[in-house]
């Protein structure tokens, strides 16, 4: 359905180590193989437009000869001779290129004709490209409005959200770990740790597992009673698709002792992130809990519900790197996402009776349903760290 | 409608509805705990057959509640359960009491009890303490209710207590 990116893109060289991409779809590679004949039957060299991605997570924009593409592997010695918009010639280490991807439609561009750079600003709406094919990475892959996705933050990469009232912070300390730290600001009353481990099994899946602890750092000088860690949950999730368009189911164990002593509920998440465009997506994030004592007695076991809907803004792109004097926003990775949407609570409270002399806890047959909501979400992240390097190199294998 | 959803997604929720009270409810299935110095323990047994009545439905939300240190004036309300009692929320079933409901049929337990003994005995004044009552209406037909109470047999020259019971009592109700 949604998902398809990434798939049938690229040409890509016979050496093993080679890793160069297309943004464009499989029948360029018929494109690719015209220009291969072409270059082999004249003299003129034959200039495709391309994005080299640098390890230091630079993108640069420019045009290429397409033998050097054919013959590039990171690990000769080779000097790249880029093209840059400016006209400029920049010369860059095989080494130092990560990955190289073709950006326009077949342009076999002679270098003669390249006074006027033939390069595409990257600027593209969804309307000017195939379906599925957006002009930059999605930061936000890693996250729905608050759950993970089992697409895993790189080494480097994190971010810091705020929602509403509540702040976090997320960083990747490896290609598949990754911590989480959050508090409601500027009272910390609600805080929260996390850990999470995801990891690419292929092309279409991911997978993770992961914990999260909710606590009152005040508790103990509280009046009250109340819990130091009054939530805490452990997941497993899955995630289909790619950056832009994927889908994640995940369940768990939730341990609460806010509304009682001690309750465990299994929660069954299900979100959805379909990118819409190079700066919009939709993101839902929807949430069923469950609890299995309440089957014991012959009742449902749904305690409650939580759907969302939200536009996702990708927003601005990276300006802190200078490339021989230009800001390279139009080429940089996305810094910052808004997330606008609607949250609606539903849920069953139904009442229970503890008997201290046996222990025992009954529940009642009668519930009451409730609703909160919708209620106004708005979540503005910024993404720092380098860029996200191509997929391929994910598993971090 | 709401309900309707729910119902045919996850199974239905039955809000609580007062009109479920009405009618005759009889205790039983009685588990007890007193202070050591109170050996109540065995006072509470089905053969008692004390019945209740929560009188009318449409009180039950009253947050008014009652307190008394008076057994005599907590006796006018064993058939009138809702005049002493209130919802803890709208439509959940659960319902809390001002007072230990079993002290609304004192005089059909009594002879068993020890400081009712002492009473007797050497002439002290009765007086109930804390007492409180939790219940749960399970179902159309059953309540579980948790109670508590503590009762002085208060000596007026020294006014301090000659005899104190201080205990759990856990019972069900059944509609008859």
């Amino acid at each position: 359905m949604i998902i398809h990116l990434l798939m049938g893109l690229a040409f890509a060289q016979n050496q093993p180590d080679v890793d160069i991409e297309t943004a464009e779809e499989v029948t360029e590679e018929t494109s690719v193989a015209t220009m291969i004949e072409a270059e082999s039957s004249s003299t003129p060299a034959v200039w495709v437009p391309v994005r080299i991605t640098l390890r230091n997570g630079v993108v640069l924009q420019g045009q290429i000869d397409l033998q050097q593409v054919i013959d590039w592997s990171p690990d000769n010695d080779d000097i790249l001779q880029l093209l840059l918009d400016s006209g400029s010639n920049q010369p860059i280490d095989s080494a130092k290129v990560v990955s190289i991807q073709q950006v326009t439609q077949a342009s076999v561009v002679e270098l003669e004709k390249v006074s006027e750079p033939a390069v595409e600003k990257e600027e593209v709406t969804s309307t000017g490209l195939p379906e599925g094919q957006f002009s930059y990475a999605n930061p936000a892959a890693s996250r729905y409005l608050y759950a993970p996705s089992s697409i895993p933050l790189q080494q480097g990469q994190g971010y810091t959200s705020q929602k509403l009232l509540f702040t976090s912070t997320a960083y990747g300390v490896t290609d598949n770990v990754t911590l989480l730290i959050g508090s409601l600001v500027p009272f910390p009353f609600v805080s929260v740790v996390g850990a999470k481990y995801a990891t690419r099994l292929n092309d279409d899946w991911h997978i993770g597992a992961g914990g999260e602890a909710f606590f009152f750092p005040f508790a103990n000088s509280l009046d009250g009673g109340l819990p130091s860690v009054p939530i805490s949950v452990g997941y497993v999730s899955a995630t289909y698709g790619d950056l832009d368009s994927h889908v994640t189911i995940a369940t768990g164990v939730i341990y609460e002792q806010l509304f009682s002593d001690g309750n465990i509920v299994h929660p069954l998440m299900v979100a959805g992130h379909k990118r819409m465009s190079n700066r919009l997506a939709l993101v839902t994030e929807n949430w069923l809990l469950f609890n299995p004592d309440a089957l014991a007695v012959q009742q449902s076991p749904f305690n409650a519900s939580i759907t969302s809907i939200s536009f996702r803004l990708i927003g601005r792109r990276d300006q802190s790197y200078q490339i021989l004097g230009k800001m390279v926003t139009d080429n940089g990775y996305p810094r910052y996402t808004w997330d606008i949407g609607m949250v609606m609570v539903s849920g069953v409270s139904t009442a229970t009776l503890s008997d201290p002399l046996t222990g025992e806890t009954y529940r009642s047959l009668f519930g009451e349903v409730w609703n909160l909501g919708p209620i106004p979400w708005i979540d503005y992240t910024w993404h720092f760290g380098p860029a996200r390097r191509p997929e391929s190199s994910d598993t971090g294998e | 409608m709401r309900y309707g959803i729910f119902c045919c997604l996850l199974g239905c929720v039955t809000p609580f509805d007062p009109a479920v009270s009405t009618g005759t409810w009889k205790e039983s299935d009685y588990r007890a705990e007193f202070n050591s110095a109170c050996s109540a323990a065995g006072v509470f047994k089905d053969a008692l057959n004390l019945e209740y009545a929560f009188g009318e439905a449409s009180d039950y939300l009253d947050t008014g509640g009652f307190y008394s240190t008076s057994i005599d004036a907590l006796q006018t309300y064993s058939q009138n359960i809702w005049g002493l009692c209130s919802s803890y929320a709208y439509a959940d079933g659960a319902f809390y009491c001002d007072s230990a409901l079993l002290l609304t049929q004192y005089d059909k337990w009594k002879d068993a009890f020890l400081v009712e003994q002492v009473h007797q005995e050497q002439g002290c004044t009765l007086s109930v303490g804390s007492a409180y009552t939790d219940g749960l209406f399970i179902s159309d037909t059953q309540v579980r209710l948790v109670q508590y109470f503590e009762v002085y047999c208060i000596d007026e020259s020294s006014q301090s207590s000659l005899r104190t019971c201080a205990g759990t009592v856990s019972s069900l109700w059944t509609k008859q």
